[in-house]
């Protein structure tokens, strides 16, 4: 294994993170399609995956790597749930704008 | 873009000076507005200011942190250049319109993720990533993707729908993103600050060469050192000895490791997955097939309707489509009155 | 069911009553308000039941009952004699140091005020059962005066304020209840609620002074009290203001429910109830609470060298006030209702000048003299379809089946009168003559003052008498007269029922006053007094012998002239010679509207006290209700409705709108927490 990281490079990794993930999240606000909103939550996974692996790589343990595991296990879990949402709700009204799934509202 | 462009005089504990915090909210705010100009709307023509906006201050920032202070904190180039195709990536993923072009961008974010990781010695996750990610989750987008499509004019067949051609209230999302991630990173420096520059002492390299008996073998076979009949009875990892055992009298006897064996990250994951966390191992086994069960329940087609409606999956029928979910259609206006149409 | 626990309590003190007490003796008085509570739920009953019970079981159940208190009370008064007993029926309020249990207690004064209470209320009963035949309320009339005979038991039982006061509040219940109880007339259920109201004033005066003789004196009971009040007094030290203002709180109770200036007009217009109710609660018993407060709570009173002044002076006033009201009325149920307040007045006058057996003397008398006199009323009023009208009433006397009527209205005129040998004779002019024996601030003007009186009542009283049953032949029947009839109205005499109880009472008017002679001071009946808590024992040498030197024989004396001149002007101008009281009424014409009008004080009260609190009402629903109370609950609505505005948008159904807030309040938390930490 190599060297374990210092806290100043894990400073860049958790930088990039937190950027992918607002990025992330700016665009399941913004973007009014169903897919690209759940492709922006898969990106928010990525960016909670980088900060894993790089305090795993800081502590020089695999734990955050096994930990990765399980969200990659959640995610393709999560993302056969949602496109199968999708489909459903597309074969119901034939749009993806979320907007127009707002029956639910209280 | 916000890749922020901060000069990295940062103390030696990691914690961010005055000046850094400055550039930092001067970052956020920067590409706020960058991504503002990028953001779909019709007839969008300010898009090259804030791509020049946002890539030149991701660029610069990138570049700097690379020259700064902080560039002998243990991160090469590559680390800069997959940071920038990452975040450029995201940007592009967030700011195209079209759905295809966002999964695309999106499997560049997730092989600049990999390359990441492959920096951080994490190669199994990388190409585990690239495999799940790359390979599975975003075909099945791009699988959803095609058959959700709506159906294009045939006379304008690269006509935009409304909603993937405008953002949804752009201003008022940016904002609360670029806030939340300077508290976000507020918050971070703060608990990296009060963390040691280095870990302590990890364990020894390769103490896990004690439990793979069996990798331990393989490599003596290759060498001459291990006799037939015999088979490895215990590793020292430490002291790099392997205890040999067999039914010959002078069993047992110490040999010494072969050099070039080594624990790899494959090795060490595999062990700590199964060694530390084999019930939550199970657990994501039975979360996968949840998933496919309810992904199949949730998505298969009605039998009543088979031999008519496997065109309107496609969506270019939106009549016909309204059709599949029963005799009623005014009942697809609610989504649990048209659940119960469809089990009907 | 009855705990008895008759506790020796020793009031040797105060009652200078050495007599041990027996432990039985007191187990018979839980017994008295139990028969007319059992009379009276099974009359409610049966008015709940049918509007109309066609037999009449009601006035049976409640005569039966009021029969059997009646009996206890004889039974009771003979075992107690002049000794006293304390029954706990069962522990009511125990708080803190409050002890106030359904406890009674008995002395000779209870006694006798029980059988002036059951005696009078069976016999008003009895009337009743045929007065009341054929009303529409039958059974719930009797049910009212069986519960007010159990409240007024209660009040006159109890051993602690608290218990009294919830038989004072029993009585003002049935009060309002019966006098309301032809509740279709406009005019009853004014004076119902009139009743009520005023009488509301004079209780909260009861309720302060219980309350501050309980923060005074650690204790609502009587024993206690009295045993605390007789320490000061022989200790000689300063009395506190507070005990000093006891006396004057209770005094505004009983002049409330005894119907004393100013509170005196509930009384009046409470004649619009049925007659047997004024007969029996508006002049007999209720009205005569406020006395027996104060004559139980004598020791109390004696405790301000002010409070039995005042008691005195506000008797004497209300008594020559009200009696010249009733000399220029016309409906002779209201003359007896001035009349009573009068007379009222004089019992207060007693209790002033320190005749405590002269004020329960002239209760008693005047419970069955004035009983009488309504009850006659009543008799006629029934008679005639409701006629009241004294100036269309005359010479009943010669009508066919009128001759008991009139002879018992006779006599208890001449009681009322204060003739010589009746009853009201004695107790008359046993306060009167105590006014001018005792030292107090103005007795003497209060002697005098009564004694006018006493010629005006005997004037009022024989007006009724020579007008109504006297004099010419001819009547006019009242509102009530059906139509059908015509010309000829043929007045219905009094059946035996109402004859037997007149007689019963007109004999009690006559003989009653004989308690009080013979014996040593003031006979049976001061004996009794001088055993309870109402004793006062004179100063040694009063002036009490020789005939001159004797007050009560000289004022004997000296009313009996009054009273006969009064009766000469009343046959004057009322049976010889009408015309002349026209013309005197003529030539006094302003001042006679005036006390026609009963002096304008009903209007002054309307002016001063009801428009001020009126106009004050108004005020307060405009600016405290509408504006601040309405507005405050108007906000109340429209607070949440503002926000629920400022808020709905935001519940969407939009996935993105839930995410954007929800980033938002991550970044503001995550924020506040940077800041804080």
């Amino acid at each position: 294994m190599t060297e374990p990281l210092s806290i100043l490079a894990l400073n860049h990794y958790l930088l990039l993170s937190a950027v992918l993930f607002v990025i992330g999240f700016i665009g399941f606000l913004t973007r009014r399609n169903l897919i690209i909103m759940f492709l922006c939550t898969e990106l928010m996974f990525q960016a909670a995956a980088i900060a894993m692996i790089a305090f795993g790589a800081y502590h020089g343990n695999v734990q955050g790597q096994v930990f990765l595991i399980f969200i990659l296990t959640v995610a393709a879990a999560e993302a056969a749930l949602a496109l199968a949402l999708v489909v459903m709700l597309f074969r119901r009204r034939p749009s993806l704008d979320a907007e127009k799934w707002s029956e639910l509202k209280g | 873009m916000a890749a922020p462009g901060r000069s990295h005089v940062s103390c030696p504990d990691g914690a961010p000076t005055m000046v850094e915090m400055s550039i930092i909210y001067a970052a956020c705010v920067a590409g706020a507005i960058g991504l503002l100009f990028l953001l779909p709307r019709r007839g969008n023509r300010w898009w090259p200011i804030g791509a020049v906006l946002g890539g030149g201050a991701l660029g610069a920032g990138l570049l700097a942190l690379a020259r700064g202070p902080s560039a002998g904190a243990g991160v090469d180039v590559f680390f800069y250049l997959l940071a920038f195709l990452a975040v450029g990536g995201a940007v592009r993923m967030i700011t195209h319109p079209r759905p295809v072009y966002a999964a695309l961008y999106f499997i560049l974010v997730v092989v600049a993720t990999a390359g990441l990781f492959v920096q951080l010695a994490a190669e199994f996750m990388a190409f585990a990533l690239i495999i799940v990610y790359a390979g599975a989750i975003l075909i099945t987008y791009l699988f959803v993707i095609m058959l959700a499509q709506e159906a294009p004019d045939d006379r304008h067949p690269n006509t935009l729908t409304e909603y993937d051609a405008t953002a949804r209230e752009p201003v008022a999302s940016t904002i609360v993103g670029f806030v939340l991630l300077a508290a976000l990173l507020g918050m971070m420096y703060r608990g990296t600050g009060a963390m040691p520059a280095h870990a302590q002492a990890h364990a020894p390299a390769d103490v896990e060469l004690a439990v793979l008996l069996g990798k331990v073998e393989s490599a003596l076979r290759k060498t001459d050192l291990m006799r037939r009949g015999e088979r490895v009875g215990s590793v020292d990892a430490a002291q790099r000895t392997a205890t040999l055992i067999s039914t010959s009298p002078e069993s047992p006897r110490l040999v010494p490791l072969p050099a070039d064996l080594h624990v790899d990250n494959v090795d060490s994951v595999g062990v700590s997955l199964l060694n530390e966390f084999p019930v939550s191992l199970e657990v994501a086994g039975a979360i996968l097939m949840l998933a496919m069960v309810g992904a199949v329940v949730l998505a298969r087609k009605e039998r009543l309707d088979a031999p008519h409606d496997s065109q309107s999956l496609i969506g270019n029928a939106p009549h016909d489509s309204q059709s599949l979910i029963g005799n009623a259609p005014h009942d697809s206006q609610s989504l649990i009155v048209g659940v119960g149409g469809e089990r009907s | 069911m009855l705990n008895t626990l008759a506790a020796n309590f020793d009031l040797a003190r105060l009652s200078l009553a050495p007599e041990t007490t027996a432990i039985e003796i007191g187990a018979w008085a839980g017994w008295i308000p139990l028969f007319p509570l059992l009379a009276a739920m099974a009359c409610g009953w049966m008015a709940l039941r049918s509007g109309r019970p066609a037999a009449r079981w009601p006035a049976l159940l409640c005569i039966a009952g009021l029969a059997l208190a009646f009996l206890v009370s004889v039974s009771l008064a003979i075992t107690v004699g002049h000794g006293n007993a304390q029954v706990t029926i069962f522990e009511w309020i125990r708080f803190e140091r409050l002890r106030a249990d359904f406890a009674f207690f008995v002395d000779p004064l209870t006694s006798i005020m029980l059988l002036v209470v059951t005696g009078i209320g069976t016999l008003v009963a009895i009337y009743a059962s045929e007065y009341m035949r054929g009303d529409q309320g039958y059974a719930r009339f009797f049910a009212f005066v069986s519960l007010f005979i159990v409240a007024m038991t209660t009040l006159v039982l109890a051993d602690n304020l608290i218990l009294m006061y919830l038989g004072w509040e029993g009585v003002g219940l049935c009060s309002y209840l019966l006098i309301g109880f032809y509740y279709e007339k406009p005019a009853a259920v004014a004076a119902a609620k009139k009743a009520f109201i005023v009488n509301r004033i004079g209780d909260l005066g009861f309720a302060l002074g219980i309350c501050l003789a309980y923060l005074q004196f650690g204790s609502v009971e009587f024993a206690a009290i009295f045993e605390q009040v007789e320490a000061l007094r022989t200790s000689g030290a300063e009395i506190p203001t507070a005990i000093e203002a006891i006396p004057f709180l209770l005094m505004l109770g009983a002049f409330g429910k005894s119907a004393q200036l100013p509170l005196y007009v509930w009384l009046p217009d409470a004649m619009e109830g049925p007659t047997p109710v004024s007969a029996l609660i508006h002049a007999a018993t209720m009205v005569t609470a406020g006395v027996y407060l104060i004559a139980r709570a004598l020791p109390l009173f004696l405790i301000s060298e002010y409070a039995l002044p005042t008691v005195a002076w506000v008797g004497c006033l209300t008594a020559i006030f009200s009696a010249t009201i009733g000399m220029a009325q016309y409906d002779i149920k209201r003359i007896f209702a001035y009349s009573t307040v009068s007379q009222l007045g004089y019992m207060f006058m007693g209790l002033g000048v320190l005749s405590s057996v002269g004020a329960t003397f002239h209760l008693f008398t005047h419970a069955f003299f004035k009983a009488a006199l309504f009850l006659g009323c009543g008799a006629v009023m029934h008679g005639f379809a409701g006629q009241l009208d004294l100036r269309r009433l005359s010479g009943l006397s010669r009508v066919h089946g009128w001759q008991v009527v009139t002879g018992s209205m006779l006599v208890a005129c001449l009681a009322l009168a204060g003739f010589p040998l009746t009853s009201g004779f004695f107790s008359k002019d046993m306060i009167l003559a105590e006014a001018f024996v005792t030292d107090g601030p103005g007795y003497r003007a209060i002697g005098w003052i009564g004694l006018f009186t006493a010629g005006l009542t005997a004037y009022y009283t024989f007006r009724v008498f020579f007008r109504v049953f006297l004099g010419p032949v001819h009547y006019a029947p009242g509102e009530e007269q059906h139509g059908g009839h015509g010309d000829h109205f043929h007045p219905h005499a009094p059946g035996p029922a109402i004859n037997v109880v007149l007689i019963v009472l007109g004999l009690g008017a006559i003989f009653a006053g004989w308690a009080a002679v013979g014996g040593g001071h003031h006979g049976w009946f001061g004996s009794m007094i001088h055993h309870s808590t109402a004793a006062y024992e004179a100063p040694a040498g009063a002036a009490h012998g020789g005939f001159f030197s004797n007050p009560h024989q000289w004022m004997m004396l000296a009313s009996s002239v009054v009273g006969l001149l009064g009766i000469g002007a009343a046959a004057y101008l009322h049976l010889y010679n009408r015309a002349a009281a026209e013309r005197l009424r003529r030539s006094i014409l302003p001042v006679a509207r005036l006390a026609e009008n009963k002096w304008c004080v009903d209007e002054g009260y309307d002016l001063l006290i009801r428009r001020p609190l009126r106009f004050i009402g108004h005020v307060c629903y405009a600016l405290g209700d509408t504006l601040i109370i309405n507005g405050l609950v108007a906000l109340g609505g429209a607070v949440p409705r503002l926000i629920g505005a400022a808020v709905r948008p935001m519940q969407s159904g939009r996935l993105q709108g839930y995410g954007l807030g929800m980033a938002g309040g991550l970044a503001t938390i995550i924020i506040i927490v940077w800041v804080m930490l």
